[in-house]
């Protein structure tokens, strides 16, 4: 008896014991455990790539190993860094000593070595040491080494953008951390966890085309060391849509390890450094004068004595003290003559001239890619008397940057509107792509002013007294302008140092891409001009941006080849006849089958699948009817594509069911 | 349940290692294929030569067809 009331007695004492955990303490003790079992952490984010227009990557963020020391575990500092300097094997005595110091601390956390390689993290791994350990942390690559570097710009140690689009882009490409809650086991596992996912940094793709890129890099690099220039740029444009497919510079430097180069070789001189045109500006000159009617390509200009007079005490001569004598309007473009040129500028008028060289985007930046883009130095109205006229005429008193001098000149070779350069294409985010469209800023010059000036442009390189005849290509017209021009240093003009630029486009009458060559203070076996140093290299980055994108020459053009596809065997074959042993029977297979870009290809003969793919891939809806091979087709083979989103092909599997459905 | 939340831990680690792997050798395959480590290969070690004007007619550029501006991007 007295026992069964003691079992009660501890039954209820346990059960009250039990309802007082799970009930009364529940929440209290649920914090607890949770507390034990959660941990927090940010999850960092992908840095976004940087690609190029056809999706190579420019730049990309990888996970590499940290090794960093907890100096409050560390007893002796002294045999820890001799044991990681073996380890890793290129300490150097000052990094020993400041790691010493470190490690002496009794701080909690100190870096060893940020983003080292896989093999340095193995040795260190293996000497097992106490207080050293290893976190993941991302680093910055740049595959292609210096391609591209002023553009892509680099990043800090800590992945912030320091230079270039790295910087630019900062806010987009860095993406956001996100925050992780993982809930872990007494041994540490974790077997739950919660997740605000991290913003991946949206990935940027380029107008560059890599190939290009390099073409100009290496043109440029071979043509600054053979005339022993201080550096130069080029700049490859397309002049329809503003995408800069590439942007040089010397000298350059690799990103992957900006620090071991000097600042000077990591300025983007495409976009900040200025320099005077020269005779370049004169597009600017003879289009304003074109475009105002104020004269024609056949207008006669006196050029003689070859000297004239802009300013008391002022004489400007021709280059070389050459006499042009009596030219029409379009020699003062081809030979380049600074007389004829003033005298154009003079009947323009400064207030037209000033309007035009805004029209031109000269003064002003012109990307909204480049932040830190110099907008260059023009002068304004009021303060242009006849010598100052006289000097912007001929592309002296203003200051220009490549970017604007291309971006002017595709102005030309597009008819007349002014585009506004980009070099981002388009934007990743969220597993979507979107293209930047091109924006056409405004009208410069009407097209029939577009197309007198590429004339007379022509003649620069084609002429017999043409400054660039160095750049002719056999089989293609090119339009273009030399311009020479002395360096101001100390605020004196330079006898010696020169900017020489060539800056051109091609083919001339429906150009592909415009391309600026400047070069600074060439001091080589050439002579310091335009037509001599900056033409050829300009020649060469041409030649290989022709074959790389295909363009045929334009003079006695190759004709596309053109097959006949012969129909007897309709009528001659049996009912029972496969069509495909049909097409085997034509032995010519169309070279041109897809014919030119825009139009429908033929699809006669495809299966189902070759010719939905193939439609797919030009954005048309395919819509079926039958089953085989394609025996009819509508939009028709050549046909052109522009209002057209759905394809119709008609389907057959032999021949007698072909005839069949074409019968009525 | 909790078995399930380990397993799926384990996978997910997994998958992220895995993914840290192709990005790694995504980097190294640009890497390898640098326009001037190729050309430099081309030209020093298999005596490639670019073609001379004449020596090269273009007939035709077949160009994969401009995806429309706005379309999804399978994720890599």
């Amino acid at each position: 008896m007295i026992t069964a009331i003691l079992i009660a007695v501890w039954m209820v004492g346990i059960e009250a014991r039990l309802v007082f955990l799970q009930v009364v303490e529940h929440r209290d003790l649920m914090t607890r455990a949770t507390r034990q079992q959660m941990s927090r952490s940010d999850a960092a984010a992908k840095r976004g790539d940087i690609l190029d227009r056809r999706g190579q990557v420019l730049a990309t963020s990888v996970s590499t190993d940290s090794i960093y020391a907890v100096p409050s575990a560390i007893e002796d500092p002294h045999r820890v860094v001799t044991s990681l300097c073996t380890a890793l094997g290129d300490c150097t005595a000052k990094e020993r000593e400041s790691l010493v110091e470190k490690l002496g601390k009794t701080r909690a956390f100190a870096y060893v070595r940020r983003h080292v390689s896989p093999d340095e993290a193995r040795r260190v791994a293996a000497l097992n040491l106490e207080g050293i350990g290893f976190i993941k942390e991302d680093r910055r690559f740049y595959p292609n080494k210096e391609l591209a570097a002023h553009l892509l710009g680099y990043v800090g140690l800590d992945n912030q953008g320091l230079n270039g689009l790295e910087y630019t882009y900062d806010q987009q490409i860095r993406g956001k951390a996100g925050k992780v809650l993982v809930q872990t086991d007494a041994r540490r596992r974790a077997f739950a966890r919660v997740e605000t996912p991290p913003t991946a940094g949206s990935t940027v793709e380029l107008t560059i085309d890599e190939y290009l890129q390099h073409i100009a890099e290496r043109e440029l690099h071979a043509g600054v060391i053979e005339n022993k220039a201080a550096g130069g740029s080029a700049i490859i444009m397309n002049p329809h849509t503003g995408e800069i497919l590439a942007m040089a510079n010397e000298p350059t430097f690799n990103p992957n390890v900006y620090r071991e180069f000097e600042e000077s070789t990591r300025r983007n001189r495409a976009v900040q450094d200025l320099y005077e045109p020269g005779s370049t500006f004169k597009v600017v000159t003879v289009s304003a004068a074109l475009e105002e009617k104020v004269m024609t390509p056949d207008t006669i200009i006196d050029t003689n004595p070859g000297r004239i007079q802009v300013a008391p005490g002022r004489i400007v001569k021709e280059n070389d003290n050459h006499n042009y004598g009596v030219i029409p309007l379009s020699q003062v473009i081809v030979e380049s003559s600074n007389v004829g040129a003033i005298k154009i500028g003079w009947k323009i008028g400064a207030e037209r001239m000033s309007r035009y060289v805004g029209l031109y985007g000269f003064g002003g930046q012109v990307s909204r890619d480049f932040p830190n883009e110099n907008a260059g130095i023009v002068g304004n109205t009021a303060t242009l008397n006849t010598g100052s006229l006289a000097s912007v005429a001929m592309g002296y008193q203003v200051a220009v940057t490549p970017l604007q001098i291309v971006a002017a000149v595709s102005s030309v070779a597009n008819g007349g509107q002014y585009v506004e350069p980009r070099v981002i294409h388009a934007v990743y985010r969220d597993n979507r792509r979107f293209v930047i469209q091109p924006t056409v800023k405004r009208r410069i010059i009407g097209p029939e002013t577009a197309a007198a000036m590429t004339q007379i442009m022509e003649g620069v390189v084609s002429a017999e007294h043409g400054t660039a005849r160095a750049a002719q290509i056999p089989g293609f017209t090119i339009a273009g302008k030399t311009g020479t021009a002395s360096k101001l240093i100390d605020h004196r003009y330079s006898r010696s140092d020169y900017n020489v630029s060539f800056v051109g486009f091609l083919p001339s009458r429906d150009p592909a891409v415009a391309i600026v060559v400047v070069i600074d203070s060439p001091h080589g076996p050439n002579r310091p001009f335009g037509g001599t140093v900056s033409a050829p290299i300009f020649k060469r980055i041409a030649e290989a941006t022709l074959r790389y994108m295909a363009i045929g020459q334009t003079i006695n053009p190759v004709p596309p080849v053109l097959v006949a596809r012969h129909d007897d065997g309709l009528n001659t074959l049996s009912g029972t006849t496969a069509v495909s042993s049909m097409t085997a029977d034509s032995p010519e297979i169309s070279l041109v089958a897809d014919g030119p870009p825009g139009t429908m290809p033929d699809l006669r003969g495809l299966s189902a699948r070759e010719a939905v793919h193939k439609m797919m891939r030009l954005g048309l809806s395919p819509r079926l009817a039958g089953v085989g091979f394609v025996i009819a087709q509508d939009p028709p083979a050549g046909a052109p594509l522009d209002a057209v989103s759905v394809g119709r092909v008609t389907l057959a599997r032999t021949l007698a069911s072909a005839q069949e459905q074409a019968r009525p | 349940m909790t078995l399930n939340g380990y397993r799926i831990e384990q996978l997910q680690k997994a998958k992220d290692a895995e993914e840290e792997m192709t990005r790694q050798l995504r980097l190294e395959i640009e890497t390898l294929r640098s326009p001037r480590r190729i050309e430099t290969l081309a030209t020093t070690r298999l005596n490639l030569v670019s073609p001379k004007q004449d020596e090269a007619i273009v007939l035709e550029r077949v160009v994969p067809a401009e995806l429309p501006a706005s379309s999804i991007v399978a994720r890599r």
